[in-house]
């Protein structure tokens, strides 16, 4: 048992949206021996990643894989209105399985998106995003905004590989671009700003409009020469700012998606970046949680043509959050089984729609323990993607990237439990 | 006049009981409640319209207890918080509703009117044509709305709701009117086109944020947009107009000091061409 360590190079990092994927990884014995180039979180998550792993279970007792699996399809084939949801921390590959899953068992089928990125997605289904890869703006851009994003707390690499302190081919360093935060507290991020913009809490959606205004020459109302608590004249200032840089962007986190306003918010904003390109080039990016919450979208939306909160009751797609998306499913208690898949949504759901999992069939896909599996009646273990499996990844940029594994794992990957589970309903 | 009674059961197959229990209620689409269907069918033909509970199909039957006879004029009787769909795309006839109703409760309906003597859910009267319809307790967001990726809300008809609204009341509409007398929630008529909103109670922040033109009058002081411009303080006539044909012809009830007393407006939302109008009324 003992052999030789084993390096791998260009590993990617599943562990958050922007996938940096320079990883170097030494193995021995089928297990990691030594990380180079990941960030903290990273680092840490690499070594919890082969403790805590799930076994498969019915009712709390430990069973065969195959009983799991079987007994899965079971409940989702006798539900009248199951739930698919999660995906956000799985691959592409298994994404696809579950929307075809929820095809054929006439499901509900939404990823975490609708509770962090959503409401983005719905505001570039009014107005459009310009975007662009992190490559280009890295090479290209002089001037990056953040936007209730703090990429060095939450993308600790980010910052080095793609944006504030990144070796671009035209923009080679700190200097060549001018960094600006809107935050509503000085994150670390801000620290590292030429200019900080203290937004009062919830305003995010005023300091847009109004800058919109202010871009295109005219000036809003304002009682107390200040919006959203930032000085007009300021405000004024980097209109102008704007208008004359090259390449300017803009990296959005959740803190303009999920404060007060939701995708009014991301539209405003994203109006605003439309506007601005008629004076420069101006892009928007979103700072994206988990490893491939981007790829849930694009595979839910090339597959149904929507891209979360998905329904099949009538065997055609709809679509609407709020009526469709898991949360709201969960809170007005419509659904009677629940298929999770790599997520915890005891842990990140509001605790009302986190109770009624409880109270119906629940079978989560996942290869660590967490809250949700406390409460599930069917656990089914699943390879760590990445690690001991493989499949594709979406970065925040829509960049496509291919996992390798470089361990072997004692479960087969999500994708197979979950088309194995679509093809029990088929037969069944 | 005739009268189609259907009489919710209590033992329904919408119910999820787990284990024996009642944890949750499943969603039901009726879109087959609607008086164009029901006045043109006898009544054990109307006892096998179909309705879907989840993705399993089921027949009126199954649920509603059918009394009286096949008519335009249809009484429900029940809690329906979990049916979609009740009177949409109607274009005649007459639904009232003892109890509550979900979402998409005369969406899309052109013509007649529905009463819900309950609250409803979202997409109350989205995208309807013409009609009325009057809430006599709460409802949810978007409110006469446009349906996501769709460009125009409402377009003609009047939804009046005696108690409060959500969110994006009468976001994107295109002409009718909404007159709420309770509260409503953040960015009403976000995005209208035209039409006219009147808010009697407190309405939540961002009201008229990118309206295209259209009018919104409140009872109560608005936390203003910093793209709107303040113009002018007045009493505008054709309010009393409009008071008189929504009392008269509506039955809605108008506070009486609205008739009095003068109002600022302001224009916006100067992001877009700026031509809504809020008008906001002010003690004389
Ligand atoms: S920044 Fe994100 S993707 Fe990159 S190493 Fe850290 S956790 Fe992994």
């Amino acid at each position: 048992m003992n052999e030789e360590s084993k390096t791998y190079q260009n590993i990617i990092c599943t562990f958050c949206g922007a996938l940096c994927d320079d990883i170097e990884i030494k193995v021995k014995n089928n297990k990691i021996e030594n990380i180079k180039n990941a960030c903290a979180i990273s680092r840490k998550k690499y070594e919890h990643a082969q403790k805590d792993r799930t076994v498969p279970q019915i009712k709390g007792k430990e069973v065969k894989y195959n009983k799991a699996v079987s007994a899965a399809a079971e409940i989702l084939s006798s539900s009248r209105n199951p739930l698919i949801y999660g995906l956000s921390s799985t691959t592409a590959e298994a994404q696809k399985a579950a929307v075809e899953l929820a095809e054929k068992c006439g499901a509900n089928i939404d990823s975490t998106s609708s509770v962090c990125h959503g409401p983005g997605t719905l505001a570039k289904q009014l107005v459009g995003m310009v975007s662009a890869t992190l490559g280009e703006v890295k090479n290209r851009s002089d001037m990056m905004i953040f936007w209730g994003a703090n990429p060095v707390e939450a993308h600790p690499n980010h910052a080095k590989r793609y944006s504030i302190l990144s070796q671009g081919m035209y923009r080679k360093n700190r200097k060549d671009r001018e960094i600006i935060v809107f935050d509503v507290r000085k994150t670390p991020t801000a620290k590292l700003a030429d200019h900080f913009f203290q937004v009062k809490p919830n305003s995010d959606f005023e300091i847009l409009m109004a800058l919109q205004m202010l871009v295109s020459g005219r000036t809003p109302t304002s009682e107390d020469g200040r919006i959203g608590g930032i000085e007009l004249v300021k405000l004024k200032d980097l209109a102008e700012k704007m208008k004359k840089v090259k390449y300017g962007s803009v990296f959005y986190g959740m803190g303009l998606t999920m404060s007060r306003g939701k995708y009014m918010n991301t539209w405003a904003a994203m109006s605003l970046v439309r506007n601005l390109n008629d004076y420069g080039r101006f892009v928007m990016i979103p700072m994206r949680g988990h490893g491939n919450v981007a790829g849930s979208e694009i595979t839910m939306a090339w597959q149904t043509g929507y891209p979360f909160a998905v329904n099949f009751s009538r065997n055609y797609p709809r679509y609407n959050p709020g009526e469709f998306s898991a949360v709201d499913l969960l809170a007005r208690r419509e659904v009677d089984a629940a298929f999770i898949i790599a997520s915890d949504p005891a842990a990140s759901l509001p605790h009302e729609a986190a109770e009624y999992l409880k109270k119906i069939p629940t079978i989560v896909l996942d290869p660590h323990w967490n809250l949700t599996t406390e409460i599930a009646d069917v656990v089914i273990p699943s390879a760590v993607k990445g690690i001991g499996a493989s499949g594709t990844v979406y970065r925040m940029d829509h960049v496509p990237l291919q996992l390798r594994k470089f361990l072997d794992d004692s479960w087969p990957d999500d994708a197979s439990a979950v088309s194995r589970i679509g093809e029990l309903i088929e037969n069944d | 006049m005739s009268k189609l009674k259907l009489i919710l059961k209590k033992d329904n197959p919408s119910l999820i009981q787990p284990e024996g229990k009642t944890a949750g209620k499943l969603p039901v689409e009726a879109e087959n409640i609607s008086p164009d269907i029901t006045a043109e069918k006898t009544i054990s033909e109307i006892a096998e319209l179909t309705l879907l509970a989840g993705r399993k199909k089921y027949k009126l039957k199954d649920f509603f207890k059918i009394e009286g006879e096949p008519s335009q004029n249809i009484f429900i009787d029940g809690e329906l918080d979990n049916f979609k769909y009740i009177g949409a795309g109607m274009t005649t006839g007459e639904i009232f509703i003892n109890g509550s109703t979900g979402m998409h409760t005369g969406s899309e309906m052109s013509g007649g009117k529905i009463e819900v003597n309950g609250d409803t859910g979202d997409w109350l009267g989205a995208e309807m044509q013409g009609g009325y319809i009057k809430v006599n307790g709460n409802t949810g967001n978007y409110v006469g709305s446009a349906f996501r990726g769709d460009k125009l809300g409402m377009n003609r008809g009047v939804i009046y709701i005696k108690g409060s609204a959500g969110s994006f009341l009468g976001s994107r509409m295109r002409r009718g009117e909404i007159i709420v007398s309770g509260s409503c929630g953040d960015m009403a008529g976000a995005q209208m086109v035209a039409g006219s909103i009147y808010l009697f109670g407190k309405a939540g922040k961002r009201t008229g944020a990118a309206m295209k033109r259209g009018t919104i009058i409140s009872a109560h002081q608005l936390e203003m947009l910093p793209t709107f411009n303040y113009n002018i303080s007045y009493y505008p006539e054709f309010l009393k107009i409009a008071f008189a044909h929504l009392k008269n012809e509506f039955k809605i009830d108008i506070p009486q000091n609205m008739f009095s007393g003068y109002y600022h407006r302001y224009t916006g939302d100067n992001t877009e061409i700026g031509k809504g109008e809020i008008l906001i009324w002010k003690e004389g």
